[in-house]
């Protein structure tokens, strides 16, 4: 694998991170109704950045304790720990709306509010189950993952042929769909 | 509406751009990781590829591993290849253990070994063949079969209780080689009565100095009766078997073959007991 050229890659959507918090560094937060459209879309994107570099923190910081810890990592089941994340977000929506909170204020409507949490809900169990299923096609990619990729050799061989490193960016991607949904609904309801 | 399709593809798209990012995050620390595993590990021999006896014993077949080194590396894969075995026979270890131990010749060989001894057996002029199911069939062999009897006009005499194996032997000999020789020149069937073949079954390699005569005995067959393994025969049972098998190539064929050192007048032998029931094919 050339490694060269998906570092460069990655420089360049750090770089794209970098810049959107220097754009959003106008503390649009502050701002109570945002002055310009460039503002909204600044403030928007002020969130989801921080929610993406959250989300890369709290994985990365996830898998490093387990490797540490040295616990049973299983780096194949992330994808499907992201799906529980993502579960555990939208319940405590569900505890928001059933407490009475002010939760997703653009649905109006507080049944239509509940669907689409539940909907997100089911959405994550779905997608966890498929999740499971790419980690098992993780599993069978070499006999010696039979009781899972955890080791960070294991991860490497994995990341290293081109069907492995798909399967991994599925597995991350199906995890952080419901996850992202949620989330990123709510930072619209500001 | 609109919102909620918008919160979609947001979600959507970010989804797929952290999957991206966070594989490739990965993707450079395993290598980070991996680089300086490498560095710290000194290079590994060659011999640390070799996953199991049957690598080995290749390997030492195609002289990309000798001496030392191949023994060294023996020692290391011995245990795992025991306790497989154990494992796959339903033994203990130590009754796998008191095989090897109690094996006290080293000279068994499979049928590779014996289509190679065959190839290069010096001043081999004869081949007597003994068994139920010979081997000169299978590709290991027939290859040594066709070799010798072009290059070295060996002759080849089976000793068989019927006449399936060797007119297919025969008719296959005649398409690959027929052009070059006559085959029916170089192989030759005895029939015997079937008692005879409950026996495994031995090979006879006649040499042109009949005092460098050598034979093989079978020493495991598989359910079907084909050869396995066979063994070094001693010096006596050469010398029996010879005797006892020489009578019906001799009348079969009218030759009059060597005798042996110090052979003295023999008591009817088998052919005088079974020379009515033996029937020369060809």
């Amino acid at each position: 694998m050339r490694l060269s050229g998906k570092f460069v890659i990655l420089v360049i959507l750090g770089s794209f991170l970098g810049i959107l918090v220097f754009l959003g560094s106008k503390n649009p937060a502050d701002l109570g109704t945002p002055a310009t459209f460039f503002d909204l879309v600044g403030k928007v994107f002020w969130k989801l950045i921080l929610t993406a570099l959250v989300l890369i923190f709290a994985v990365g910081f996830v898998l490093a304790l387990r490797r540490i810890g040295d616990f049973p990592t299983e780096f194949g089941r992330t994808g499907s720990d992201l799906n529980l994340y993502g579960y555990g977000i939208g319940l405590s929506f569900v505890f928001g709306v059933v407490v009475g909170r002010r939760v997703l204020s653009w649905i109006e409507s507080r049944e239509l509010l509940l669907l689409f949490i539940v909907g997100v809900l089911l959405l994550s169990y779905l997608l966890y189950g498929i999740n499971l299923f790419l980690s098992r096609r993780i599993r069978e990619l070499k006999a010696d993952y039979s009781r899972g990729v955890d080791s960070e050799t294991d991860l490497g061989e994995v990341l290293a042929i081109p069907a492995g490193r798909r399967l991994i960016m599925w597995s991350f991607f199906l995890g952080f769909v419901p996850t992202l949904i949620i989330i990123v609904a709510d930072i619209f309801s500001d | 509406m609109s919102t909620f399709f918008l919160v979609l593809l947001v979600a959507v798209l970010m989804s797929a751009a952290l999957a991206y990012l966070m594989t490739y995050l990965l993707v450079f620390t395993a290598w980070v990781m991996g680089k300086k595993k490498r560095s710290a590990r000194p290079a590994k021999p060659w011999t640390d590829e070799l996953s199991g006896l049957k690598d080995l014993l290749q390997a030492l077949y195609e002289g990309k591993v000798q001496g030392s080194q191949a023994l060294k590396k023996f020692g290391e894969l011995l245990p795992r290849h025991l306790e497989k075995i154990a494992i796959e026979q339903g033994r203990s270890i130590s009754d796998v253990l008191i095989d090897v131990t109690q094996m006290s010749e080293v000279n068994v060989s499979g049928v590779q070994e014996l289509a190679r001894e065959q190839v290069k057996f010096p001043g081999l002029t004869e081949v007597w063949v003994f068994a139920r199911r010979p081997v000169d069939l299978e590709k290991n062999f027939y290859s040594t079969v066709c070799s010798n009897i072009v290059e070295r006009f060996v002759q080849y005499y089976y000793f068989q209780s019927d006449y399936q194996f060797f007119n297919q032997l025969r008719d296959r000999l005649k398409k690959d080689i027929g052009n070059k020789i006559d085959v029916d020149n170089y192989i030759h069937c005895i029939l015997l009565p079937s008692l005879f073949f409950l026996v495994p079954g031995f090979g006879l390699l006649i040499t042109e100095d009949i005092r460098h005569i050598k034979g093989k005995t079978v020493t495991r067959i598989a359910e079907d009766g084909t050869i396995i393994q066979a063994q070094d025969m001693s010096p006596s049972q050469i010398r029996e078997a010879y005797l006892n098998l020489r009578p019906f190539v001799e009348q079969h064929y009218h030759r009059i073959l060597p005798v042996l050192e110090g052979e003295r007048p023999q008591e009817p032998g088998l052919y005088q007991q079974i020379s009515d029931y033996s029937a020369k094919v060809q």
